[in-house]
């Protein structure tokens, strides 16, 4: 459902190009300009990321493929040490197939609940990721039904439950079919923390329950969901074994509530859902993207660019809750695959809110919009 | 100015000896074979055997045409021998026979075992004569340090005849790769999705099937290798190393799906004929004391066709593994 990239294309095409002619023109290099700024960076401003750690530099590596080698305690002296990011063809020339990084590292800082963010750039062509001996992901498919995906940015959750501050391993298994292969390339490349996430009374990011099928009344709490798969959110489901799913899927997450926060004007924000979401609180529907103040009907396929935050009826929530999230998607990605993702103060909520308003304001189509407008005025 | 004469002539001398020394030290180790054969008109296949008393064959030229050694107007059937000793430096080595242009069909030779064919006899008669000869040697046919026969059949329909130019030699193009089985060599084959138990024909590994009486062939065809391990080799992981492949390929082992690269089933995407293949293989899959079908099953889409560059074989992939950090660069 991301269609910005195309829309920048057609934008310079018809508006641009022409005026090519007076290049001279000061505008036009000014309009230039207004178009760098404002949309160099788009992808860097849809969180706020803080770095834990850089995983640039040495990298244990070898070719070939065992399972055990995702296990930590693997003996990996006879590994050699190449750099990443970088295509292997620069150490190993012309070599196609299975090979796996390894790398250990420490944290001088981490989350103490929730999920952090593994990015690994571009990886050619397939890859799976393990963190201390745990799968945490795989993007594109291995054989027996190859899929190349060595066009996607590597973007991962890991649990904090899963690291530590002292001794992490992060084991990354490849296949390339030919030509470049590896971790080849990558703007950011390490473990990073969104800073929004830090603003939740209750952290929801983590492992929820997840399905597809449809067993009937989903929303009721009776509803048995031990069957259920494990996903991580916010993730989308297409690097999480569900490649080509587009449809109706089902989420759940059960959480307790603090006394500290007994009584208090409570928001559940599920940052952006792809595409349309329906949401139950301990059986009661809260609400859905159609009640947002930011949704028009008129624009329904841009859904998945809004931020979800619903208020919570205060006598729905007792010290034990299910919260359960229907979702459907229409096109390709799917899922609630962006945070922050947790339940906030009435004082965080408005913060954040005002924070999301500032950045629609100042960067990407609407402040390029708005200076065009002013510049030719 | 007379000085300056001096350094240019002085310079020039050492610039000579210098490229003279790079070109004496990048000389890869090789054999030159070039020099006086065995040579007999007529077609027998018992030729081809080592111990074939060849005392009473006639001498000739070789690289040269017959036509200019005594055989004038000759058009048919004919065989030369040599015999050949290959030292321990070349042990080891991956190594390459070249017999440069041969006119019109030849079919190559060692100890008896044949390595190499370009062009095709009758029936189906094919001309090779632009054809530059090279063929890879699997190892275990050559015995280091004593003497080994070469004997090569040719066909010419009309014309000039013979191995009539270019290098003939045999060279080194560097370390053999630590195989478990070398599977260069002869294969089977046969057209179409999958192996024909009933109607295959053979066929040299590595090689263009376009030199090897396919000419102008395109779409599927099937290597097929019957091979045995030990169970000392059968539960490890192993790795077969495939070549370069024009265009797309699916490996098989007793039916079972290996692995594939390129666009086997023509949907469309990029071109992988310049890629070595390798592919893994699971403990297990391979039975061991039985014999294993492997099936190479290619798709060309025009152009050459099939397994056209080594090296081919199965390693284990603890030897494969050392073998690649040993070629590291950089």
């Amino acid at each position: 459902m991301k269609v910005p990239a195309a829309f920048r294309i057609d934008f310079v095409f018809k508006y641009l190009v022409p005026k090519v002619d007076d290049i001279m023109n000061n505008k036009y290099l000014i309009v230039c300009f207004l178009i760098l700024i404002a949309f160099d960076s788009s992808e860097l401003k849809a969180a706020d990321w803080k770095s834990l750690i850089s995983l640039n530099g040495d990298w244990h590596f070898t070719v070939g493929d065992d399972p055990a080698w995702a296990n930590p305690s693997t003996d990996i002296r006879d590994w050699d040490v190449i750099q990443a990011p970088r295509a292997w063809e620069h150490f190993y020339e012309g070599y196609n197939g299975y090979a796996w990084y390894r790398k250990k590292f420490s944290l001088n800082w981490m989350p103490e609940t929730g999920m952090v963010h593994l990015f690994l750039g571009t990886i050619d062509d397939v890859d799976e990721v393990f963190v201390n001996g745990r799968k945490v992901g795989q993007t594109g498919r291995f054989y027996p039904n190859y899929k190349t995906a060595y066009n996607q940015e590597r973007h991962y959750l890991v649990p904090v439950s899963l690291l530590n501050r002292t001794s992490n391993v992060i084991a990354v298994r490849v296949f390339d079919e030919g030509r470049d292969g590896g971790m080849i390339r990558a703007d950011r490349f390490g473990l990073y923390y969104d800073r929004d996430q830090a603003r939740m009374a209750i952290d929801l990011s983590g492992t929820w329950k997840f399905t597809t099928d449809n067993f009937g009344d989903m929303h009721n709490p009776q509803t048995n969901d031990e069957q259920w798969d494990d996903l991580y959110v916010p993730m989308k489901w297409e690097i999480q074994g569900y490649p080509d799913y587009d449809g109706r899927a089902w989420y759940r997450k059960r959480f307790s509530l603090p006394q500290t926060l007994k009584g208090e004007e409570l928001y559940l924000v599920l940052g952006k859902i792809d595409d349309y979401d329906e949401v139950y609180l301990n059986g009661y529907k809260i609400g859905q993207v159609e009640d947002l103040d930011t949704y028009s009907r008129f624009q329904r396929s841009n859904a998945y660019a809004l931020y979800r935050i619903y208020k919570i009826p205060s006598n729905l929530l007792k010290s034990k809750n299910l919260l359960s999230v229907e979702v459907e998607d229409t096109f390709q990605d799917g899922g609630i695959y962006e945070g922050p993702v947790g339940i906030m103060t009435e004082e965080a909520v408005s913060a954040f809110r005002e924070k999301v308003r500032w950045e629609e304001q100042n960067w990407g189509w609407n402040s390029f919009i708005r200076d065009l407008i002013r510049l030719f005025d | 100015m007379k000085r300056q004469n001096t350094v240019r002539w002085v310079a020039s001398i050492l610039l000579l000896l210098l490229m003279a020394g790079a070109t004496l030290g990048a000389e890869p180790d090789e054999k030159d074979l070039r020099g006086l054969w065995k040579f007999r008109i007529g077609d027998r296949s018992e030729w081809a055997l080592p111990q074939h008393d060849d005392t009473d064959w006639d001498m000739i030229r070789v690289p040269a045409r017959w036509e200019n050694e005594g055989f004038r107007g000759y058009d048919g059937y004919a065989w030369y021998r040599t015999r050949f000793t290959l030292g321990a430096d070349l042990e080891n080595k991956k190594l390459t026979l070249e017999l440069g242009y041969i006119d019109d069909v030849d079919e190559a030779f060692i100890n008896g075992i044949k390595i190499g064919q370009t062009g095709s006899f009758s029936p189906r008669y094919e001309t090779a004569y632009n054809a530059l000869r090279k063929y890879e040697i699997p190892p275990s046919l050559i015995r280091f340090g004593e003497e080994n026969v070469l004997a090569v059949r040719v066909y010419d329909s009309q014309l000039e005849g013979g191995i009539v130019s270019g290098n003939i030699r045999i060279y080194s193009t560097g370390v053999l790769p630590p195989f478990h089985q070398n599977l260069t060599g002869t294969w089977l084959f046969n057209k179409g999705k999958a192996f024909h138990e009933q109607d295959h024909s053979t066929i040299q590994v590595p090689g263009a099937w376009e030199n090897q009486g396919y000419n102008n062939y395109d779409g599927y065809a099937v290597y097929t290798r019957i091979i045995q391990v030990s169970e000392a080799i059968a539960s490890q992981r192993l790795v077969l190393l495939a070549g370069k492949i024009d265009d797309a390929d699916r490996v098989y082992i007793n039916g079972e799906f290996i692995g594939e690269t390129g666009d086997f089933n023509r949907r469309g995407y990029g071109e992988l004929h310049r890629e070595f293949r390798n592919y893994f293989i699971p403990p297990h899959v391979l039975k061991a004391g039985k014999d294993n079908i492997l099936e190479i099953r290619v798709y060309d889409t025009g152009g050459f066709g099939g397994i056209y560059e080594g090296p081919v074989g199965l390693m284990t992939q603890d030897k494969f593994r050392q073998y690649w950090k040993s070629k590291r660069i950089n």
